[in-house]
């Protein structure tokens, strides 16, 4: 139902882009396909060759965050460690932030989806409860969410070293989704530190933002994939 | 000089010569007729603005646009000194990188605000001159002084040719003369 | 010195006198109700209920019972919105801009316009209030401290503009509708016998006597008024745009949208003016007080607005290509070509097609086809809003997140709903107050040169 009316609630989702050789050149428009297949009369010779190129898309804590300058109550806004914080209890839910994401990563709470009854999933009970994260704040009804890029485990690591002393700068944080990577496609660090790794990987010439033309600064990059296309 | 406008109110008055025209011209002509014989008239009551009649009975322009202007002015630099505080002095935040510091998105609620208070401040002082507090009771002269006929009021004062004014009156088209004192109207 | 010219038509046809316009214009509010104002308040009262029970269904339930989605997260909310604020531009625009140019056309229509303004506006004011999550905390949109420390609010945000916009239009309006009406509220205060009505013009009448002290404060105070609405009539619908110019996504990121903007509500704010004095002229026979003449005039500035509006679209293709820049020229021809083009035709055709056939006579002087018309760009102007909305949202820059989007029975509900408040308050207004200001009629009863 809530996805039949494109309301999925992921902070961090795969899109998939296919590029195809067809006999005249790579298509990478959006007719490009409906134009090959008008023409290719169901024998699907040019779905020959199709790539897939996964690009997983969640906050890109921009440092010029489109979303941020039109919240009316400053329920969005900058840290100075460079996250886009979303704050849900001064969110007020005028949605306008979810609009203005070039990205469209941001998720709104449609219903109360704690304690209801409608949205049971064996989570309102005592014990399915112990299942939901319990650093994450649970959001109420109304309000807008996104990924934090945990920022709860960056709480707890700079706790750690308040606690146990030690540097920030030694310390590896790593995000949920970094964590359940199997082929560590995802690194998580900080850009603050010239060192670190991300930073190096900042600094590759494989290293892109996505929608760069906006200048909206982005945090996160991606690297080119390189594929050897040419047969020899 | 008080705050209200004290020619408004018909209390506690000497007696009053009223003349009622139901014809915006006569009525003119008739006011300058009046005030050419170096009398002065207390006020017109007319159901709509008669243009001209202000200049002829000798209404000082008022003060209202300065009092306007410079509640625009409050209201400019109260919304400055809103923002200014609110987002620079005592919570400054970073959103989207954006300075902290006057740049052209405090325009919208600055200009709002002047509006606002132009037009209310304005508003309240129209209201106190004017004598107008909700509920207020009105002293009228005629049941039909809001609906189609002009009323003019002269304050006798010691020495006054009353008989000859209320001939001029009659002679300038008034449809009725009539006399006020204390409350109470007699035709004359 | 004063006479009567022999070159204009007259405004006030059928030679009435100051006594015959009080008589005609109180004599709704002195008698008896009508029975198609019976009617007609009955059939909004219906629509009132339905706009509670709609309302209710969603503050109870959840914005989620709305379609709106994780991309278009603004729909027929939103379109409602700057529907409703639009046509409360005509009023304070009749009043205050064609006061500023000495229109005296204005003068039968100003107090009905401005009375649509201010309802209009209540409409609009629903949307943005109940599109919020939560509306329960709405109010730390304004500029309060609060329990959790003095954390204030965004003036980057348009919405904070907004906020600001909106309650200062509807004050000011209400003020200046207000300070007309004062001299007609206490003509009729002097008008009416029973007791309640007389304590309650006495009220709101604040002791008018119609001095001529108080007759050139009023007229001074009309014209700052005036002065001061004109720039806020063009402000407030420049910050609804820049509820949309100021964000990133393509067909919004656009420079133009303050002045179309203005010209669009302008237009969609004749075009209401026309579909209900069409009809209170008929049904209160007003007929000489809003003239044929009155008509005219008011689609003259369709026609014009309307070409503005058309010109404004043409445009917006012409820079789109002109930009270069891939994402702008798509969300255009997206518009036009894409699944929702038949919002766009409907748009092109309503605002820009349809009010050319004002420049024939008698398209101007028909008021059965006025009315027809009056409604056609109001559908129009409805769909343009809608077309800005959900066709830039529904398919902005990554294809991944590209959806469709269509309202709810709900927000349906909603939208109709706002009838009912405006025609509720519309119709009390008409048996309660007067529509025409009597006092200005008044004074161009004769043609003065």
């Amino acid at each position: 139902m809530k996805l039949r009316l494109r309301r999925e609630m992921h902070w961090i989702r795969i899109d998939r882009y296919y590029s195809f050789v067809s006999e005249k050149e790579s298509m990478t428009r959006e007719n490009d396909i409906a134009d090959a297949d008008s023409t290719d009369k169901g024998e699907y010779k040019h779905w020959e060759n199709v790539s897939v190129i996964h690009q997983p898309m969640m906050c890109q804590h921009c440092a010029q965050a489109p979303c941020e300058t039109v919240c009316p109550v400053l329920a969005t806004s900058h840290s100075s460690e460079g996250l886009n914080q979303m704050t849900y209890n001064r969110c007020i839910g005028t949605k306008y932030c979810g609009n203005n994401c070039p990205y469209k990563v941001r998720r709104f709470n449609w219903f109360r989806y704690n304690d209801n009854d409608k949205f049971d999933f064996h989570f309102n009970n005592p014990l399915g409860k112990m299942v939901i994260n319990p650093d994450v704040t649970v959001r109420t009804r109304g309000v807008m969410e996104k990924c934090s890029f945990c920022v709860q485990r960056i709480q707890e690591a700079k706790l750690k070293v308040k606690r146990e002393g030690g540097n920030m700068k030694n310390v590896q944080v790593e995000t949920a989704c970094q964590r359940a990577c199997p082929s560590n496609a995802i690194v998580f660090g900080d850009l603050h530190n010239p060192d670190s790794d991300i930073s190096k990987l900042h600094r590759n010439e494989r290293a892109f933002s996505v929608l760069d033309e906006l200048n909206v600064q982005s945090s996160v990059k991606y690297m080119t994939k390189i594929r050897n296309t040419e047969t020899i | 000089m008080g705050l209200v406008d004290k020619n408004l109110s018909l209390r506690n008055r000497n007696k009053m010569l009223i003349g009622v025209w139901e014809d915006e011209d006569a009525l003119l002509s008739a006011t300058q007729a009046v005030v050419d014989k170096g009398v002065h008239i207390h006020d017109v009551f007319t159901p709509y603005p008669v243009h001209g009649l202000d200049r002829i009975i000798g209404v000082k322009r008022s003060r209202l646009a300065r009092i306007a202007f410079f509640c625009g002015l409050t209201g400019l630099s109260l919304m400055f000194t809103m923002i200014w505080y609110m987002y620079v002095k005592d919570w400054p935040v970073n959103v989207g990188n954006k300075p902290v510091r006057f740049s052209p998105s405090w325009i919208p609620v600055m200009f709002e605000g002047t509006i606002l208070c132009t037009a209310f401040g304005m508003g309240i002082f129209f209201f106190l001159r004017n004598r107008m507090l909700h509920g207020i009771k009105n002293d009228l002269l005629d049941e039909r002084q809001t609906d189609d006929r002009m009323i003019m009021t002269i304050e006798t004062c010691e020495g006054m040719d009353e008989k000859g004014l209320i001939d001029l009156m009659k002679e300038k088209g008034a449809v009725e003369t009539r006399e006020f004192h204390q409350g109470v109207q007699t035709v004359i | 010195m004063i006479h009567d010219s022999l070159i204009r038509e007259r405004l006030v046809t059928g030679d009435k006198t100051a006594a015959d316009v009080t008589r005609d214009i109180s004599r709704p509010i002195l008698n008896q109700p009508s029975s198609a104002w019976k009617i007609g308040f009955t059939l909004s009262l219906i629509f009132l209920g339905i706009f509670g029970v709609s309302l209710f269904w969603t503050v109870w339930t959840g914005i989620g019972v709305w379609n709106i989605n994780k991309s278009v997260m603004w729909g027929w909310d939103i379109t409602n919105f700057v529907f409703w604020v639009g046509i409360g531009h005509a009023g304070t625009l009749i009043s205050a801009v064609l006061l500023l140019f000495r229109q005296k056309w204005r003068m039968s229509i100003n107090r009905s316009a401005e009375a649509m303004t201010i309802f209009a506006v209540v409409c609009a004011a629903m949307f943005p209030v109940f599109h919020m999550g939560r509306v329960w905390v709405g109010y730390w949109a304004l500029p309060l401290p609060n329990a959790f420390g003095s954390l204030w609010v965004n003036f980057n945000s348009p919405l904070l503009w907004d906020v600001f916009a909106i309650s200062t239009y509807f004050s000011v309006s209400l003020l200046f509708w207000y300070i007309g009406m004062i001299p007609d509220i206490a003509t009729i205060r002097d008008k009416v016998k029973t007791k309640t009505a007389k304590f309650w013009y006495n009220f709101f009448s604040m002791g008018w006597t119609g001095s001529t002290r108080s007759w050139a404060r009023y007229e001074l105070v009309s014209l700052i008024l005036a002065g001061i609405s004109t720039p806020l009539v063009l402000s407030v619908h420049t910050i609804v745009s820049a509820d949309f110019a100021t964000s990133v996504i393509p067909g919004w990121h656009t420079t133009i949208f303050p002045p179309y903007f203005v010209a669009g509500a302008i237009f969609s704010g004749f075009g209401m003016v026309a579909t209900l004095l069409v009809v209170a002229r008929k049904v209160m026979n007003y007929e000489n007080y809003i003239t044929i003449g009155h008509l005219e005039a008011m689609t003259k500035i369709i026609m014009v607005t309307g070409t503005l509006v058309g010109i404004a679209y043409l445009t917006e293709f012409f820079i789109a290509w002109y930009s270069v820049v891939e994402y702008e020229q798509y969300a255009f021809i997206n518009r036009a070509t894409g699944p929702y083009w038949w919002a766009y035709w409907s748009m092109m055709s309503c605002n820009l097609i349809a009010p050319q056939v004002f420049w024939f006579k008698w398209a101007r002087t028909t008021p059965w086809f006025i009315f027809i018309m009056s409604i056609v760009v109001n559908v129009g102007m409805w769909f343009e809003r809608f077309v800005i909305i959900v066709t830039s949202l529904h398919r902005d820059y990554l294809p991944s997140s590209w959806v469709m989007y269509s309202g709810s029975l709900t927000e349906v509900g909603l939208f109709l709903g706002t009838f009912g408040i405006f025609f509720t308050c519309f119709f009390l207004f008409a048996k309660f107050l007067p529509v025409i200001n009597m006092s200005e009629v008044k004074t161009i009863l004769r043609n003065r040169e």
